[in-house]
């Protein structure tokens, strides 16, 4: 690359001509736009071979889902533990859950649970 | 007691005061209120200011060099000694006067001590020749250097911007490079701006090497401009530093107008396809694919390109997580007010202030806005040969400002149609431009060093 002699024993005071620079940029432009082709190429390369190879493990068969126990009312023990732990969350003062039961139809009774839940609240709870 | 006074005000740094310094207290509250109040690369910029504040301030014990040998810095012969064995000097006091061996500058030169202490040997007698890197004299002190003399070797050995790479490797996806490789023209295309910066640096004066590293703001990458400077053309660096942050915080304002001037609307209408899943393991390959060839091709650049993707195998391999937070988060952080502080601290008045400063900040400008150009354009004639059309807004992302150039192609390409998402199918030219900016940083390197 003789055309970078002038550049590389450039002093302050020497100007180095246009068409020397105009070379030398060419030269660098065309080093970037040649090194990124061949980069494009080698990964689009890369890409078409691994394609050949899938690396991508099985993936296991999805466990089968616990049975969930359900009781004769239709709640099962899961949703009675979620139950007890947001009363136990909400009631602060020692309690004890008697009774759980599921609304038979929710649209029917709107009101009346409603109603029950005013009533609770007024309550002081032992 | 009204003289003691008196003495006193002499000890402190009222006296020291230049009409520099307060001129380069208002640059540093322009970039204060740029940083806080405006959001322009505040953790650049806050840094980098406060850095300019120390370093106009007289307080140069901040920046004073250890006591130690003293070497020179050009080629001549030693014509007179103005210190003898034994004397204190303090930084700055004139040590010798050598004349300079260059045929076309054979001017004396007054050689002024780097550091405070005694001296305790004079090893070239007046008459006799010197090289560069040859001890000149021995100063002895019980003092250090400065805090800032220590931090700044960060930059001095070239440390702090492939740290800094480590931790963007780290955070950098190439997914989207991978999934359309074509995209990595883009990212070349956008160096055109670096090169046509670089005539008209040099067309306006400038020596090759800061000609180069004033183009390089072109790349919009800080830490390869920080990089290049520094081994290029040094005394630049400051300014180059302001440059080429403060225009990657304004590309939401350089990019569109450019963008929009240079497409039609059907062009800004383009929907592009999907991107593909890329594999773990493809990703593994690009990052090992990278370093060895562009390392083979600009061993130059080696150390940013090599940090640049071991951060991004960290990131990409899934076994380092604590690694790849630790340079995602803490090493980059901890570098980045080194770096910003370091910067700042090369922002003295006498070097700042100066027409050369205007000059760059100009250059800068041309630098983003063929750079930004070039990109879209590029897009623009790789569709004219793609069966798959890409939207050529995506082009100015080619500039590496990562990820605020593809910020703004998606703003763009909402603004035509708002529900069309350009972000991801961006990234891949803006990734592109790290490594393409790179690629002719150590071009540069490697023929003006």
């Amino acid at each position: 690359m003789n055309f970078l002699l002038p550049l590389a024993t450039e002093s302050v005071a020497g100007h180095i001509g246009f068409l020397t620079n105009l070379r030398y940029q060419t030269v660098g432009v065309m080093i970037v736009m040649t090194s990124l082709c061949v980069l494009a190429v080698l990964v689009t390369v890369v890409a078409k071979g691994l394609s050949f190879f899938p690396t991508a493990k099985k993936s296991p068969a999805p466990a089968p889902e616990a049975p969930v126990a359900v009781t004769k009312d239709g709640i099962s023990p899961e949703i009675r533990a979620v139950i007890a732990a947001a009363i136990h969350v909400s009631l602060k003062s020692p309690h004890r859950i008697l009774h759980v039961q599921s609304v038979q139809n929710p649209q029917l009774h709107a009101w009346s649970v409603e109603g029950r839940r005013q009533i609770f609240q007024s309550h002081t709870f032992r | 007691m009204f003289k003691d006074f008196l003495d006193f005000f002499t000890l402190t740094g009222f006296p020291e005061i230049t009409w520099q310094m307060p001129v380069m207290w208002v640059v540093c509250l322009v970039l204060f209120y740029l940083a806080v109040y405006k959001g322009f690369e505040p953790l650049l910029l806050v840094p980098i200011a406060f850095g300019a504040l120390l370093a106009n301030l007289p307080a140069p014990a901040l920046t004073t060099e250890p006591p130690g040998p003293v070497l020179s810095t050009m080629s001549g012969s030693v014509v007179e000694w103005h210190v003898a064995p034994g004397a204190m000097v303090e930084e700055g006091d004139l040590l010798a006067t050598l004349q300079s061996s260059d045929p076309e500058k054979p001017e004396l030169i007054e050689y002024r001590a780097p550091s405070h202490g005694q001296i305790t040997e004079l090893a070239v007698m007046p008459g006799e020749s010197l090289q560069v890197g040859q001890k000149l004299a021995t100063i002895f002190s019980r003092e250090p250097g400065g805090l800032f003399y220590y931090i700044s070797r960060g930059i001095e050995w070239e440390i702090f911007p492939p740290l800094i790479f480590l931790g963007v490797g780290a955070l950098t996806d190439f997914g989207p490079l991978l999934a359309r490789p074509v995209t990595l023209l883009l990212g070349a295309a956008a160096q055109l701006g670096v090169a046509m910066t670089f005539l008209a640096a040099s067309f306006m004066g400038f020596s090759s090497g800061e000609s180069a590293s004033i183009a390089i703001i072109g790349g919009a990458d800080g830490p390869t401009a920080i990089f290049l400077s520094a081994k290029l053309a040094p005394h630049l660096l400051p300014a180059i530093a302001v440059a080429a942050y403060s225009y990657m915080a304004l590309v939401p304002m350089i990019q569109p107008p450019i963008m929009r001037a240079l497409t039609t609307m059907p062009e800004r209408l383009i929907r592009m396809k999907s991107l593909r899943k890329v594999s773990k393991l493809e990703k593994l390959v690009f990052a090992l694919l990278v370093t060895v060839f562009c390392i083979l091709l600009v061993p130059a650049a080696a150390s940013l390109i090599g940090m640049l993707m071991l951060g991004n195998f960290f990131r990409e391999c899934g076994v380092t997580d604590r690694l790849v937070k630790a340079s995602q988060n803490e090493i980059i952080n901890v570098i980045t007010i080194f770096l910003g502080t370091s910067v700042g601290i090369t922002m003295t008045g006498e070097r700042f202030l100066k027409p050369e400063t205007l000059m760059i900040l100009s250059l800068g400008v041309v630098a983003f806005s063929v750079s930004t150009a070039s990109g879209v354009i590029m897009a623009k004639i790789l569709n004219l040969f793609l069966p798959e059309k890409i939207n050529p807004l995506i082009g100015s992302a080619g500039v590496s400002a990562v990820p605020m150039a593809a910020r703004v192609s998606q703003v763009e390409g909402q603004r035509a149609d708002p529900t069309n998402f350009l972000l991801m199918h961006a990234m891949g030219p803006n990734v592109a431009g790290v490594i393409g900016t790179a690629v002719i940083a150590g071009y540069y390197i490697a023929t003006l060093k």
